[in-house]
């Protein structure tokens, strides 16, 4: 699982969108220094979901420190009734 | 038998021991209240859920959040929506993420007029995800040769289809399921068709561990009512199983009652 921190991510400035694709569709994150942010700006929150990146399961321990890049490709998936 | 027939009468299934023997299904309910009433007066000790993506709705009604401060109920995922062995054992892995259980009902049915199970999918899948250490369940065609191929790559149980999903027609493969059950050294859960708590009865009298309910409850006229049937049903089938029936007549009838006598003074 690739980590990056934060550090690293010093070349995006605040105005910088990021070009993700989340759950197959386009999307421009205003605010992406971590999938913790990510998931505010959804509206998602703290709510219980699994967060995949680019093809990687994200354990939730990690999503406050691992930031987004362009062309990241983030799933997000919770649970839902079923039989 | 090795199946656990003693003291409480548990069931151990992957090496968890429950005591209920009615699975229930979270899906098709009106509103989480309803559900959870459902699960509640059922009894239940495992309960399945879905996997879905997040939607772009922010304010999804979050159907399951109730069901996390329930005691003493195991969730158990399904790999439903997947086509394929591959994408079930992704599902599989990303629902352990989700509800920290290595319960997995694998669920592999690409015809979405029947849903019936892929046999060879499902083998393939529980194989891999066995061998990872989840707790298998398939749901499967009942098919006794499959059902012995399932519990030589390590299913911790078997679920055999009584019916179609969600068609309400019983236990339209009783023949098949009886064949799997005199060789089943794991435990024999009936999963999908039923409509009424008879039918469940009548799967623990046959021998079956479990039954697996969700559309005869959450399509009922009252949900929750519905799910007390089905566990004095399901209880009412195990003990009539233990008891052991009696022999069934040839066509000859014997009577219960002495005849020779009504019409002479006893004694005479």
């Amino acid at each position: 699982m690739r980590a990056r921190w934060k550090t690293e991510r010093v070349f995006f400035s605040e105005e910088m969108d990021v070009n993700l694709i989340v759950n197959g569709e386009a999307y421009e994150a205003k605010q992406s220094e971590s999938v913790t942010a990510l998931l505010e700006e959804m509206g998602i929150g703290d709510r219980p979901v699994v967060v995949v990146l680019n093809d990687e399961v994200l354990p939730a321990s990690s999503r406050g420190t691992c930031g987004l890049r362009d062309g990241d490709r983030v799933e997000l998936f919770r649970l839902v009734g079923g039989g | 038998m090795d199946r656990q027939d003693k003291g409480l009468d548990e069931w151990i299934v992957g090496g968890h021991r429950f005591s209920s023997r009615l699975l229930m299904g979270t899906g098709k309910f009106q509103d989480a209240e309803t559900m959870v009433g459902a699960v509640l007066a059922s009894g239940t000790q495992i309960v399945t859920v879905a996997l879905r993506r997040v939607g772009r709705i922010p304010q999804e009604d979050d159907m399951l959040g109730p069901l996390g401060e329930l005691k003493g109920i195991t969730l158990m995922p399904n790999t439903s929506g997947a086509r394929n062995a591959a994408e079930a054992i992704r599902a599989a892995r990303l629902g352990r993420e989700l509800c920290g259980s290595p319960f997995v009902k694998v669920e592999i049915h690409p015809n979405p007029h029947h849903l019936m199970p892929d046999p060879i999918e499902t083998f393939e899948a529980a194989r891999v995800l066995a061998a990872e250490g989840f707790v298998v369940m398939p749901y499967m065609p009942a098919d006794p040769v499959l059902a012995k191929r399932l519990e030589d790559v390590g299913c911790a149980s078997l679920m055999p289809l009584g019916s179609a999903i969600g068609s309400g027609r019983g236990l339209a493969t009783a023949e098949m399921l009886r064949l799997i059950l005199r060789d089943a050294r794991i435990p024999v859960i009936v999963d999908a068709g039923l409509r009424s708590p008879s039918e469940a009865a009548a799967a623990l009298e046959m021998g079956c561990d479990a039954v697996l309910v969700n559309s005869a409850v959450a399509a009922s006229g009252n949900p929750i009512a519905m799910a007390a049937a089905f566990a004095q049903a399901v209880g009412a089938g195990r003990n009539a199983h233990r008891a052991g029936l009696m022999p069934q007549g040839g066509g000859t009838a014997l009577a219960t009652s002495p005849l020779t006598t009504f019409l002479s003074v006893e004694g005479a």
